[in-house]
């Protein structure tokens, strides 16, 4: 018998799951789309974060080429003279010099004209200057070249002799531009680039062309999308003003050279400052910074995941319900109870399967969409990510199915579980169930407060390794928590709403059943409530999160006016402005003070930090830098006169220190011991940041250069007038912007929104997800109550009033599952400012809880909800009363 | 690209060496169109100055080849060649802008063979630098010229100064001492070794065709290298000029001769893309005593007896030769130690030249004599004038 029904599984399927899906198709779309779009996001966010790390690692280490080790002074210039030495260092092969200049390209003369047209107020914010182009300055005679270039093959006419080749290759206005660079901006052999460098605007010819694919993936023309062209050093260093400097050695060793000594070797002929390591270990070290961004992303994909399992729930708790009368039929054909829940489970299997196949589908073009903007971001926050490509690989497919069908088979086995314990006699006779489905509150309320408590005590524990684990299972645990005590909370609103509305029948109808179903009604308002909360926590963080860097931003940016290098907004932090550029200002009418700053990378212990040389005493007078503690003005004074150094938050939480301690640098003279005079807000660099003041900077690393410069007028000067003044005397020198306040802050809010613009997607795509659940709980709700509705009806109530019933009902849960979102919501905002946001980046968000905002996620989520319910109660208005009561 | 900067050491042989055109000799142009000096007849020559470097000539190159033998017997052939090929001729004192330091306006290549006659190995390392910050050179003051630490000098102040010659390579690397043993020979007529019909098409051509070599060579790299001391005769050449591509030569053919009773033979034929000689093609002939004798086109005839067909390029070389010269009524038999000394730079630019050691036998004067040499020969692998 067993084995007949075993026999004939394939047979049920067909009959019994397949016509069930198609005689629901509504539903079983619903449920579908809900595993696909949580799969989908899933795999989208996981697609996504692997393309642009992918992406950042391919072109961090083309950009590196093969060498085994590099020279570096942390991104800072290094004088050529060191060459020499490095190459004579016994065990090396050959040793390269590269210059490398983060440039901005006008492919057409026309777009040249424009832009330096409107040079009077400089680029707008998210109007970068042309395209960024990375410059790589190479010696092209070199062996390495050939190692690392494939230059496409030459059309040329074959008259043209090699002499003249290599003029070409060497001229002073020779540059190679890749394939693909040329193709999107129509450039050809023998075309004029013109390209904006750090200091001036140079017109170069392109001489040929880099294969970017095909060829060699590690190749640097296969990086960064295209964006790499190649001049030789001679050429680069005159263009770019830059006779004398290198930004690195790539070194190759000799055959069977022990790295580790060659290191040393080379360390002992290098001056302090400068490193000597190996590309790979730089690249891993800026991913290291990049984990914390991609976590948080895979985190917020999972809830998407998570909110699928609910619908999976709940549409198979609903197709074992309905189909009872089918399990009896079945059962009294001799069917096992096991057979009936491998059908069940088969049944989720194959929703889970079909809705991850469509997941993959969605996934892979979400996840395309997402690539870019979470590139973009890391681009924005880290290093330039370039032709990152989405890699949907068998694992992932794999991963993404087994995800999906994992869920679906995890969330049927409840069901499954509920047609097994039904008797025979139970499943035929037409009797609501859904009384006996009830989970007493009793039994979830204390696992959910454990819950509570143990995430309490995760907030409390230190990150492992720069990652906040245990920050993150504290807010896993919270989730949970909540979602335990949603029958708790469902009853005490319950017992809160009956005492309120005694005298409304429909209402007490409603409120009987809201109680008794509560199992089932739990589940929906828990999945709404985990999904509003997660929405809610993000959105806090990241308000929050905006308004800290709003403010700061004020406080940082105190000055009317700000003139930086043009490059610096195409990612070039190293650019630095024409010499006397400072006098020039200060000599202009209504400038009342100019405060120069110099940036720099240094090396601090095995990391990269940034360095700040300020004007401290401008600083001073005129505002700019906010201490977690200690008086403003004599930290700053403390600074200048007993030469000490400030750090940021990030610097002080990475690196353990705080104000009154002794800091260790590797200046241009060798290592120096400072003091920590304060530590200040900061959230322009999670790498940290060391300040100190310009006079300081220049005795220890013997360099008078600005980065930018901070210029403050008169009251009642005009900032346009003095703006267009100060563009004006730059003009000639190009390549400089001069930002008038406002714009500057509308330009880095502008990367702030860029950066958090996928948080917001996810966000809505979690909310859509939720919907989509509450939805299929409240279909379910009306499935399950047929009878009851036909009852009622029978008792006189019309469609009207059992669709406000139905819709009642919806508001009743919405209205719960919010206020239930919003409290958790506001406990894991706790969590991802105070515990996941301070472990992984160091800094400090100052919560902004706005009122009107958390009203408008309210009402939102709310209509959102009562519009789902238009269906539901509509089915439940068209139910007619005999074939409701049929069974009767 | 790559293949034009590979082709750019047979461009820098193929300025001095192939030349035709239809120009006029013109004697009163001192310059090229550029501001190249041009080889002229009565040039003075002066030693040891002439041994240095002329930067005012756009192409120069210093050329060694010679045979070897170790302590235990063993026999090596070597090669260590050094070119510096100007892009631009040097600017009039203090004019040189403030321009990069990694500024080209030389190339230096260096192109080191070992032949291992007892193993019948080749091996073959180049070089190639733009000389930026002392990485390599030419000194035109006194012979020193170097590619890091590939160099070649000449050791003392006087005439007859011997020259040190180190090639540190990745598994075969010499140190060796050559001393002249006869005076430099000044090829061609006149000072001028002619090599076309236009006006800049010659060089100045200078040999060392005697040098007694002893020194250090090192077989293999690492802890397993072996050093022997060895010892053995050289052959040294320097060339210098700015003359243009000829176009109707497809490449030549160039024999030393060393014999054992103390006379040299220096022979170049320029072939055509008929595969005839060209007129220019010529030679000399040296005695004991350093007495050198210019050969014309038609003092001397060369007989190809054998071909071999090399694995690497496909090309197909000769391999055997006669050379007749009869005002010296001199026959020799000249035969490669073994066949596969072809220098291949590369599949992919399929440019290659054949140069390898060679063993000399036969009758001159009447006497039976032999002798050893280095041979080279190009053009006969892929199309070299076109690559060109």
């Amino acid at each position: 018998m067993k084995g007949t029904f075993l026999s004939s599984g394939g047979f049920l399927i067909r009959r019994m799951s397949l016509r069930s899906f198609r005689q629901y198709p509504a539903r079983t779309v619903l449920t579908v789309a809900g595993v696909a779009i949580g799969v989908g996001t899933f795999l989208a966010i996981r697609l996504a974060n692997q393309g642009a790390i992918a992406g950042f690692r391919a072109s961090f280490d083309a950009v590196a080429g093969r060498a085994a080790l590099q020279v570096t002074a942390f991104g800072e210039p290094l004088d050529e003279e060191l060459f020499p030495k490095v190459r004579q260092v016994q065990g090396v092969r050959l040793a390269s010099p590269v210059l490398q200049v983060t440039a901005a390209a006008f492919p057409k003369e026309t777009e040249t004209r424009k832009t330096t047209g409107k040079g009077q107020d400089g680029p707008g914010p998210g109007d970068p200057p042309g395209a960024p182009l990375l410059v790589l300055g190479i010696d092209i005679l070199s062996e390495q070249t050939f190692r690392d270039y494939t230059f496409s093959a030459d059309p040329a006419d074959p008259s043209s002799s090699i002499e003249k080749v290599l003029q070409r290759l060497l001229s002073p206005t020779a540059i190679f531009v890749t394939d693909r660079f040329a193709r999107r901006h129509g450039l050809k052999r023998g075309y004029p680039l013109v390209v904006l460098g750090p200091e001036r605007q140079r017109t170069l010819t392109v001489e040929g062309l880099l294969r970017s694919t095909g060829g060699d993936s590690a190749s640097p023309a296969s990086a960064l999308d295209g964006q790499v062209a190649l001049m030789d050093i001679a050429a680069a260093q005159e263009a770019f003003g830059r006779i004398g400097e290198l930004d690195r050695i790539d070194i190759l060793p000799e055959e069977g050279q022990s790295l580790d000594t060659l290191v040393e070797r080379i360390r002992a002929v290098l001056p302090g400052d400068l490193t000597v390591d190996r590309p790979q270990r730089r690249s891993r070290q800026s991913e290291r910074l990049m984990s914390a961004f991609r976590l948080n992303l895979t985190i917020l994909s999972y809830i998407a995941l998570l909110v699928g399992i609910f619908i999976i729930y709940n549409t198979m708790s609903m197709n074992v319900i309905r189909r009872r009368h089918a399990w009896g039929v079945l059962r009294s054909l001799g069917a096992t109870p096991r057979g009936i829940a491998g059908l069940v489970l088969t049944e989720g299997a194959m929703l889970g399967v079909l809705g991850s196949g469509l997941g993959i589908l969605l996934g892979t073009l979400m996840g395309r969409g997402a690539l870019e903007v979470v590139g973009e971001t890391v681009g924005n926050l880290y290093a330039p990510v370039g032709a990152a490509q989405l890699r949907l690989t068998p694992m992932e497919i794999l991963l993404a199915i087994g995800a999906g069908t994992g869920c679906a088979l995890l969330s049927s086995f409840l069901p499954a579980a509920t047609a097994v314990k039904m008797s025979v006699r139970e499943s035929l006779q037409r009797k609501d169930l859904t009384a006996d489905r009830h989970i007493p509150a009793r039994y979830t309320t204390l696992p959910g407060l454990l819950l509570l408590g143990f995430g309490g005590v995760m907030t409390r524990m230190e990150p492992i390794s720069g990652i906040p684990l245990f920050g993150y299972l504290a807010a896993l645990a919270f989730v949970l928590g909540f979602a335990l005590l949603t029958p708790l909370s469902v009853r005490i609103f319950s017992s809160i709403y009956r005492r309120l509305s005694r005298r409304s029948r429909s209402a007490s109808a409603m409120l009987v059943d809201l109680r008794r179903s509560s199992g089932k009604n739990s589940v929906a308002i828990a999945s709404l409530a985990l999904a509003m909360a997660m929405v809610v926590s993000v959105s806090l963080m990241v308000a929050s999160f905006r308004s800290t860097m709003e403010s700061w931003i004020g406080q940082r940016l105190p000055a009317d006016l700000y003139v930086s290098p043009a490059v610096r907004f195409v990612g070039n932090l190293n650019a630095v402005l024409p010499e006397g550029i400072d006098r020039m200002a200060g000599r202009t009418a209504g400038v009342l003070a100019v405060g120069a700053f110099r940036s720099r990378r240094i090396a601090y212990q095995d990391s990269r930090v940034r360095l700040g040389a300020g004007n401290l005493r401008v600083v001073r007078d005129h505002g700019g830098l906010r201490f977690l503690s200690g008086d403003r003005r004599s930290i700053l004074d403390r600074a200048i006169d007993k030469r000490e150094v400030l750090i940021s938050e990030v610097f002080s939480t990475r690196f353990g220190l705080g104000t009154g301690d002794p800091i260790t640098l590797r200046t241009a003279q060798g290592p120096r011991i400072f003091r920590i005079a304060g530590v200040f807000y900061d959230y322009s660099t999670d790498g940290g940041l060391v300040i100190m003041d310009r006079s300081l900077y220049r005795r220890m690393w013997n360099d008078d250069r600005i980065s930018t410069l901070a210029v403050y007028l008169h009251p009642g000067a005009s900032p346009d007038l003095v703006q267009q003044t100060l563009a004006g005397s730059i003009g000639q020198q190009g390549g400089v912007t001069v930002f008038e306040n406002r714009r500057l802050r509308r330009h880095v809010l502008n990367i702030f929104d860029q950066t958090f613009a996928i948080t917001y997607a996810l966000e809505g795509i979690a909310m859509v997800v939720a919907v989509l659940g509450f939805l299929k709980a409240l279909l379910a709700n009306v499935f399950e109550r047929t009878r009851e509705i036909g009852l009622l009806r029978a008792m006189g109530f019309d469609r009207h009033q059992i669709a406000r019933w139905v819709m009642g009902e919806a508001a009743a849960m919405a209205a719960l599952a919010n206020l239930q979102g919003l409290a958790a919501g506001g406990l894991l905002a706790w969590i991802l400012i105070f515990v996941i946001n301070k472990q992984s980046f160091g800094w400090t968000i100052h919560p902004h809880w706005p009122p009107a905002w958390l009203g408008g996620y309210f009402l939102l989520t709310f209509s959102a909800a009562i519009l789902a319910a238009l269906w539901p109660a509509r089915s439940a208005a068209k139910i007619d009363i005999q074939e409701a009561l049929r069974f009767e | 690209m790559s293949r034009p900067i590979r082709c750019l050491v047979l461009w820098i042989i193929a300025s001095v060496w192939l030349c035709a055109g239809t120009e006029s000799f013109d004697q009163r142009i001192e310059k090229t169109p550029e501001g190249f000096l041009i080889a002229r007849p009565g040039y003075a020559y002066r030693f040891p100055r002439d041994h240095a470097s002329h930067p005012g000539y756009k192409t120069e190159w210093w050329y060694y080849t010679g045979h070897l033998q170790s302590e235990s017997g063993e026999r090596f052939g070597f090669q260590w060649t050094f070119f510096r090929s100007a892009l631009r001729p040097p600017k009039p004192d203090g004019d040189e802008r403030s321009t990069s330091r990694w500024a080209v306006r030389d190339i230096y290549f260096a192109h080191f063979a070992i032949s291992d006659f007892e193993r019948r190995k080749f091996h073959f390392e180049e070089r190639v630098s733009r000389g930026a910050l002392g990485e390599a050179g030419a000194d035109s003051e006194r012979y020193r010229v170097w590619i890091k630490d590939w160099r070649s000098e000449a050791m003392e102040r006087g005439t007859d100064a011997p020259h040190r010659l180190q090639a540190p390579g990745l598994r075969y690397g010499i140190d060796l001492i050559a001393r002249p043993l006869k005076p430099p020979v000044i090829h061609g007529t006149d000072g001028t070794s002619r090599k076309g019909r236009a006006r800049p098409q010659a060089s100045h051509y200078i040999s060392l065709t005697r040098m007694e070599v002893s020194g250090m060579l090192r077989v293999g790299h690492g802890p397993a290298a072996q050093n022997h001391r060895v010892q053995g005769t050289a052959w040294m050449d320097h060339e210098f000029g700015s003359s243009q591509l000829g176009k109707d030569q497809v490449g030549w053919d160039w024999f030393s001769i060393q014999l054992e009773d103390g006379r040299e033979v220096m022979l170049y034929i320029m072939r055509k893309q008929d595969g005839t000689a060209d007129h220019f093609s010529s030679g000399s002939w040296i005695d004991a005593d350093g007495t050198t004798r210019h050969l014309k086109r038609e003092d001397f005839r060369v007989e190809v007896l054998k071909k071999w067909k090399s694995p690497n390029s496909k090309g197909i070389y000769p391999i055997l030769w006669t050379i007749h010269i009869p005002s010296r009524r001199a026959t020799f038999r000249v035969e490669p130690v073994f066949s596969a000394q072809e220098l291949t730079t590369g599949k992919s630019t399929k440019v290659n030249y054949w140069e390898g050691a060679v063993r000399v036998r036969g009758d001159a004067e009447g006497r039976p004599v032999q002798g050893q040499g280095y041979v080279e020969m190009t053009g006969y692998a892929g199309a070299f004038r076109r690559k060109i």
